[in-house]
């Protein structure tokens, strides 16, 4: 009894110590896999300005992001336009405000829930598919291979995704755009009998370019992440299926909380630019 | 080690590839190879023995210029490895291959493109000279062009994708074929198989090679020269009769573990 007494000391006080450590360790996981990332994605960016340029490897991942989630971003803008044209009107239509309808709807979903959900979807589909195609190759020895065959594992697997992601985004995103205006537009002017011709003008005079450009500016950097965090994930896998999949699990993850941190982030250091300078500088304002 | 100098005399006869003087490395507070003497003359067989964990695959990587030493020197068709920088490192590895253990073919691309790689990659030439080249290569190791040029690896049999990994490793004609664990979890029949190409990669190539093997039998039946490594430190090396003789108590009882086996 009195030897095992400190020993239940130290583990009591162990157990009490317990969530203080594993916030500890969390917090150093963290740091340390982001400072990685990085160092991985300025290697890239390295790699990026090298010859030779692999065009070919570079449109089969266009098509493979772009049209690999056209039908999903379609299906959710529509989706998203519609929903979010619904609880709009329920909202305005409490302060008589149902005319404007259609610009609040678009505004919303041009600078914020298009490349936040486009991001998603190419996270989701895409993202997992670069981490399980890279972990797969890095636990087969096809990375290896690559570097004892003299060619840099970076510059011709991940330049071109990365590239290719951050080039497609923007375009997916825009077809987000489209489809939840028809969404926005159904629910808006064939269901809740707003007159076509004011949510059309309202729409047209309420928008201006710089709504879209935020939108876009955003998409490209949320696929560059995308691209980068999965190929990063995938790189590092290691331990057979288990390890790719689990590389798979994260890279996901860890692009949609970066696209939720992110567009907060691109959102404050845009406004000044876009709707401080170019806004009012540059763009003449049209309408009555 | 004083018994090893009279073969380490007879092989200076031919001239060397590649030589490693004390060669020692450290990963943290392990010390995995401990001052690694190496000679191995151009066209020969080396094969490296020794049990999981010694350092065998850290030395091979050595080799490629995948690691670098805390000391010691590797020279390689007369280049010090050692100070070389990235670019000049690839160049390097252009005239080396090196064979994995699974094959590491590219499962995205079917035979065809995996052996055109590297020509693809490294060599200005045409398409009609690189279909040349690549047919050449598979035939090189009794694989029919026809038949697997458009397969996927996945289509193919263990055997038959290590023929593949074998014509893409000599792909851009290198002096050095690396080995690590080739024959690890295959049958005796494609083991021996293995062994085949890797002395039909030495008479038609006149490749050097360098093996790493746990499989005595076959390392027997292919080496020019054995070598032992047990905790980073070469114990043993020279011919079968060397290695059969050699006093050092891991040797043997690895050696007796083997014997057990095959009775
Ligand atoms: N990159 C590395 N970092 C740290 N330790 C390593 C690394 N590579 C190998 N080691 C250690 O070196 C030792 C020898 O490894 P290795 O050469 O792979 O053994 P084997 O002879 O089985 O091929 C092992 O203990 C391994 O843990
Ligand atoms: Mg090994």
């Amino acid at each position: 009894m009195n030897e095992s007494a400190p020993q239940e000391k130290t583990a009591s006080l162990w157990r009490f110590l317990a969530p203080v450590v594993g916030v500890g360790h969390l917090s150093i996981g963290f740091v340390r896999e982001f400072g990685r990332v990085l160092l991985f994605g300025w290697a890239t960016l390295i790699q990026m300005f090298r010859g030779p340029y692999r065009a070919k490897e570079f449109f089969r991942h266009m098509r493979e992001i772009g049209f690999g989630t056209l039908f999903i971003v379609i299906f959710t803008g529509f989706f998203t336009g519609l929903v979010f044209g619904l609880q709009t009107l329920i909202a305005f239509r409490r302060f008589g405000a149902e005319s404007l309808v259609g610009p609040a709807t678009m505004l919303a979903l041009a600078r914020e829930l298009a490349p936040v959900l486009t991001g998603m979807m190419v996270a989701g589909r895409s993202g997992s598919g670069m981490a399980t195609e890279l972990g797969t190759m890095r636990v087969t020895e096809q990375i290896d291979a690559l570097e004892m065959m003299a060619v840099s594992p970076i510059h011709y697997l991940v330049v071109p995704r990365v590239l290719a992601a951050m080039l497609m985004l923007p375009f997916l995103c825009a077809i987000f755009d489209g489809a939840g205006f028809v969404g926005a537009y159904i629910m808006g002017v064939a269901r809740e009998g707003v007159d076509p011709g004011i949510f059309l003008a309202e729409t047209w005079y309420g928008l201006d370019p710089p709504d879209f450009f935020e939108g876009f500016i955003k998409a490209v950097f949320f696929g560059g992440t995308i691209a980068l965090v999965s190929c990063y994930k995938g790189f590092n896998a290691k331990g057979g299926a288990r390890g790719v999949g689990l590389a798979a699990t994260e890279a996901v993850v860890i692009s949609s909380v970066s696209i939720l941190v992110g567009t907060y982030l691109i959102t404050e250091l845009l406004h000044p630019f876009l709707y401080g300078y170019i806004y009012f500088d540059s763009f003449p304002q049209v309408g009555p | 080690m004083t018994d090893n100098t009279a073969t380490v005399a007879q092989e200076n006869l031919a001239p060397m590839l590649i030589q490693v003087r004390d060669l020692k490395k450290s990963f943290g507070q392990q010390q995995v190879l401990k001052g690694i003497d190496l000679q191995i003359p151009q066209g020969s067989v080396c094969v490296i023995l020794g049990g999981s964990g010694m350092g065998k695959s850290v030395l091979l990587k050595h080799l490629a210029g995948l690691l670098k030493p805390d000391s010691g020197e590797i020279i390689v068709d007369g280049e010090d490895l050692v100070p070389m920088r990235d670019k000049h490192l690839q160049n390097y590895r252009r005239k080396i291959g090196k064979v994995f253990q699974e094959g590491a073919l590219f499962d995205s691309m079917n035979i065809f493109d995996n052996v055109a790689f590297p020509m693809r990659e490294h060599l200005k030439v045409s398409e009609e000279d690189i279909r040349a080249k690549v047919e050449h290569k598979l035939k090189l190791f009794s694989l029919n062009p026809a038949e697997v040029n458009s397969k996927y690896p996945s289509e193919l049999s263990g055997g038959m994708r290590k023929r593949v990994a074998l014509a893409r490793a000599v792909a851009l004609e290198p002096k050095l074929l690396l080995y690590d664990e080739p024959t690890t979890g295959l049958d005796p029949i494609t083991t021996d198989q293995v062994d085949q190409l890797i002395l039909h990669a030495k008479s038609e190539l006149g490749v050097t090679s360098v093996v790493i093997s746990h499989d005595i039998a076959s390392a027997f039946h292919i080496a020019d020269q054995l070598l032992f490594i047990y905790k980073g430190e070469i114990v043993v090396r020279g011919k079968r009769e060397d290695i059969l003789n050699c006093p050092h108590p891991y040797v043997h009882q690895f050696l007796e573990k083997w014997r057990q086996k095959n009775q």
